[in-house]
This record gives structure tokens, sequence and C-alpha cells, in this order.
């Protein structure tokens, strides 16, 4: 792998790291705890981190991406399970990121919001079948540099730094907040935005798409590492902003245009259109991502041709579950649903889909006889087993948090 | 049998009467007051929508957000405010009467003062209006939820 592709990898994966997710746990986690929540961004960003790199590690050893690992170490019939709820959460997601879509596209250049959604849908399907697969990546994750300006505005809203470095240690909520269950379950699905799925799902193809040998496997380290650890940078900004733009001010901002109100609040006009453009872009393409890795997911699983740069009559099965996945998602995003509340769904149900996509990786990655000398390292095997008790943890407590505190609400 | 069938046999066990039995308790619920705690919630999200509208107001009078992005935002926020009225036409809580009707005539004044937005948007004066009343009725609408 060349420097430059090394850099444009690491630039995607800080603009491209970030969806709607993270964007709507950030802003309103800030908004409601105001630092209170950075310790999660590090304890998840640690963990994306170890599992993109052992993800794309071992797609790289042995050429075969997480879906199929996923069925050969849980069995057809949980496989099968896995299979069917990751296309659920999927199909939330891309749901979600398409009403996104069309939002900000009405912020941008006004019309008719079905219109957006239908222009919006469109120019995806455009990109997707278009662009060979490391320009799509590309396009997007640089195009979402542009959610940089966040880090710009927290600066600008002149934080209390010292209370900001406070936020990175693990405490309970203030007499000004919501209670212990509400910050579960904030923490929870912030935990669980930052460790989607699909992410890796989409990275362990990725490698294989873009034919990663052994000599790749530091790029693979740098990528993963350089890459989600300044993402997870501009996560702690859109805490930080959340916080500084409504903290105590009595907004809740469940609304995707209210996350980008502190750009104009700090910026005018201009910070306006730059945040626009970032979250366009950063919704964009991981709408594109989760119609992708679906189409990944049920290739793999069943063992038929795949490829993003494959043709259509190579793959038709592969090419027609992501435009299915584009459509269902255009479909139920026209009853006029609220993507923010899609979002939070996605969320909270993708947690309960990740043991099962990480405990295969994980239990590859420690194979010596299969990785030879890229099997884990003890520190990385131990923090494999940690986090994957943390996302256990998580997996079994999304769900009645949801239902306890009526989504967040209290 | 091996111990992946054995956990879905489990999950199947606790899921589906568990799954069946929210159902059932869901289509059998007869006509019932709304809780206090429920009544505090609609009342602070449509404070929230109030602050909202009140911020978007003000950087609108400032000249700092794009006429698409005033504009459709002001819908946005009118939809929401919508959605909470419509969650207020439900029997009240016991004690609360007066406090769910209070909450429903702001939230309607909200949205009237929205939806009437549009034509003013170029109206510094205008926007600043708006802003000083929503921040009233989201002081109001929060004194309601508080209590």
């Amino acid at each position: 792998m060349k420097i430059w592709d090394l850099f444009l990898g690491i630039m995607s994966a800080i603009g491209g790291n970030v969806d709607m997710g993270q964007l709507v746990f950030t802003i309103s986690g800030g908004a409601k705890f105001q630092y209170l929540l950075l310790w999660v961004v590090v304890v998840s960003t640690i963990g994306i981190v170890v599992f993109a790199e052992m993800s794309g590690r071992v797609a790289v050893i042995l050429k075969r991406p997480a879906f199929d690992i996923m069925r050969e170490h849980l069995g057809t019939r949980v496989g099968l399970v896995a299979l069917v709820a990751s296309i659920g959460v999927n199909i939330l997601t891309c749901t979600a990121q398409i009403a996104g879509i069309a939002a900000i596209l009405q912020f941008l250049f006004g019309g008719n919001y079905h219109a957006m959604m239908v222009l919006g849908a469109s120019l995806l399907l455009g990109a997707i079948f278009f662009l060979k697969f490391d320009w799509l990546d590309r396009t997007f994750g640089l195009l979402g540099l542009a959610l940089l300006v966040y880090i710009a505005i927290a600066i600008s809203l002149e934080p209390d730094w010292s209370k900001v470095a406070r936020g990175l240690l693990p405490a309970l909520p203030g007499d000004k907040m919501p209670g212990l269950g509400v910050y579960a379950y904030y923490v929870v699905g912030l935990f669980s935005a930052i460790l989607m799925p699909y992410e890796v799902h989409f990275y362990s193809s990725g490698a294989i798409e873009e034919k990663w040998t052994a000599k790749d496997i530091p790029s693979n380290f740098a990528n993963a590492v350089i890459g989600f650890a300044l993402g997870g940078v501009l996560t702690v900004g859109l805490i930080v902003t959340g916080a500084q733009a409504f903290f105590g001010q009595g907004i809740d901002p469940h609304l995707l245009g209210t996350v980008a109100m502190p750009a104009a609040m700090a910026f005018g006009v201009k910070g306006l259109l730059l945040a626009l453009v970032g979250i366009l872009s950063a919704i964009g393409g991981a709408a594109a991502e989760t119609a992708l890795a679906s189409a990944y997911s049920v290739a793999q699983f069943f063992r038929l041709p795949w490829g993003k740069d494959k043709k259509l009559k190579d793959a038709p099965r592969y090419h027609a579950c992501w435009i299915a996945m584009l459509l269902a998602g255009l479909g139920i995003a026209s009853t006029g649903v609220n993507a923010v509340d899609i979002v939070e769904y996605s969320v909270i149900f993708a947690v309960v889909v990740l043991p099962f996509t990480y405990y295969p990786i994980l239990k590859v990655a420690d194979d010596k006889q299969v990785m030879g000398k890229h099997v884990n390292s003890p520190v990385i095997r131990y923090l494999g087993w940690i986090y994957l008790a943390l996302i256990a943890a998580a997996a079994v407590s999304a769900v009645p948090l949801m239902i306890v505190t009526h989504s967040g609400n209290g | 049998m091996r111990r992946s069938d054995i956990a879905g046999l489990v999950v199947a066990v606790i899921a589906v009467p568990g799954g069946l039995g929210y159902l059932y308790h869901r289509a059998a619920t007869a006509p019932h007051a709304m809780e206090v705690d429920e009544l505090q919630r609609i009342a602070r999200q449509l404070a929230s929508d109030g602050r909202e509208s009140a911020r978007l107001a003000s950087l609108v009078a400032a000249g700092q957000v794009n006429a698409y992005y005033a504009r459709a935002q002001h819908e946005k926020i009118s939809e929401d405010v919508r959605d909470g009225l419509k969650s207020l036409d439900a029997p009240p809580p016991q004690g609360r009467e007066d406090d769910t009707r209070r909450a429903a005539a702001l939230a309607s004044d909200m949205k009237a003062r929205l939806d009437q937005t549009a034509p003013h948007l170029a109206d510094a004066a205008a926007m600043r209006k708006l802003q000083s009343e929503h921040a009233r009725i989201a002081a109001d609408l929060e004194a309601i939820a508080a209590r």
C-alpha cells in the first residue's frame, strides 16, 4: 500500500467513522449529561480499533470476511439468526440515513421532503453503482471531513476544559441531569453507535475488495488505530458541542436539524453549510455502507459470488441485495417516520447483534493454527475478551433500558 | 443436542411467551387515564420545542442561518409540536386536568405561530417577537412539567 493510499485511507476513516447514530447520541448526550459521557467515547473507540484491526487482519490472512467466519463458528442455524437480525438492523439504519439525507438536502436546497428522499436515494444508488469500491469509500469519507467543523465549534463555544478532562473518567450524573437509568441508556447507546456491526462487516469485506495482502497488515493497523482514534476526537468534539450549545438550556436535540444548529450559533451561515455538508456525507456514506454490508453478509453467508467491483452478471444476487436494501430504506422512510427515532432503535437493536459479530472474529484471531505469526498478541487477546464481556453486558441491558427510560426520555 | 440448539431453545421459551404476553396486554388494554409522568414527559418535550424555536428565531433574526434551513426546521418543529398535541389528546391524569388543558392550549398556540412563520422569516423584528413569545410558552410548559 502506498503512503498516499494510506493517508487517504486514514482521512476517509476519520470522516467516514461518524454516522447518524453517533451524531444523535453525542449531541443529545452532551445536551443531557454535559461532558459525563466522554469516557464512553474513549472506551468505545479502543473497542472499535481493536476489533476493526482484528477483522482486517483475519480477512487478510484467511482471505475470508466476517460473515463467512461467523457462519463457520456459530453454526448454520445461529448464523442464520444473526444474519436476519443484522439485516433487520441494517434496514433500520439505512431507513434512518435515507430520511436524514432527505432532511439535509431540504436544509440545503429547499424542495419537497419526499422528492428529496427520492433524489437522495437515486444519488446514492448512482454513487454505489458507478464508483469503484476505493473511491466510494474515499468520496464519502473525505467529504465527511467537513464534520471537523464540530471540533472548531466545540473550541469556539469555550468549554471549561478542566470539566472536559474530568469527563474522561466515569462519574454519576449530577443534580440538573436526568437519572441513572437514562444515563445508562446513553452509555449503552453511545457504546453501540461507535461499535455498530456493519462497520466491521464493511471494513473486513473492504480488505478483501482492495486485495490486501500480509504486507498490508501494518497499514491495516495504522488505518484502524489512527483513523478510528482521530474519529474518536471528532466524537468528543460532538459531545462538547452538544454540551456547550444545549446543556441546561431545556433543549432536547431530537431533530436532525437541531444537530446542525450549533454550527450556526458559532460560525453563522458558512459554518451551518459546512456542518450540513459534513452530516450529508457522513450519513450518505453510512447508508452506502449499510446497504453494501447487507449484500456482503447475505452473499458471504450463502457463499455466493460477491464484490462491489464485480459486474452485475458476475454477482447478480449480491447487487440485487444492496439495491433491495436501498429500496426498502426508501420505502420505509417515505412513510414519514422520524429519522432520529429510527436511528435510536437501530443503535439499540444493533447492540443485541454485536456479540454474534465480534465473538467469531475474536475466536479466529486467537487461533494460532489458523493465524500463524499474525495471531492476537496477549494484550489484544485480553482486550478482546474484556470488550466481548462489555458487549455482552450491553446486549443484555439495551432493550430493557430502552423500555424503562422511554428511549432515554426519562 | 448441540449447545447452540439449547441456547436457541432457551431464547424461544423465554421470548415467545414474553412477546405474546406483551402483545395480549397491549391489545386488551381498556381506556385509562394518562400517567402523571407521561404528562410531564410530553410537557418537557413541548417546552424543548418552544426553547428550540425561540433559539432558531434568534438565529434567523441575526442572519445566521440560510433560508431553506430556517423554513424547513420551523416546519419540523411544528410537526413535532403536532405530535405532542396528539399525545395530549387522551384522558388526563387525575387531579392534573387543568395542567393537561393548559399544556394543550400552549402547544396549540405555539403550533399556530410556527405555521405562520414562513412569511415573516425576513422580518427580524417579527422573529425577535417570536423568540420572546416562544420562550414564554416554553417557561409555562416547563412549570407544568415540574409540578
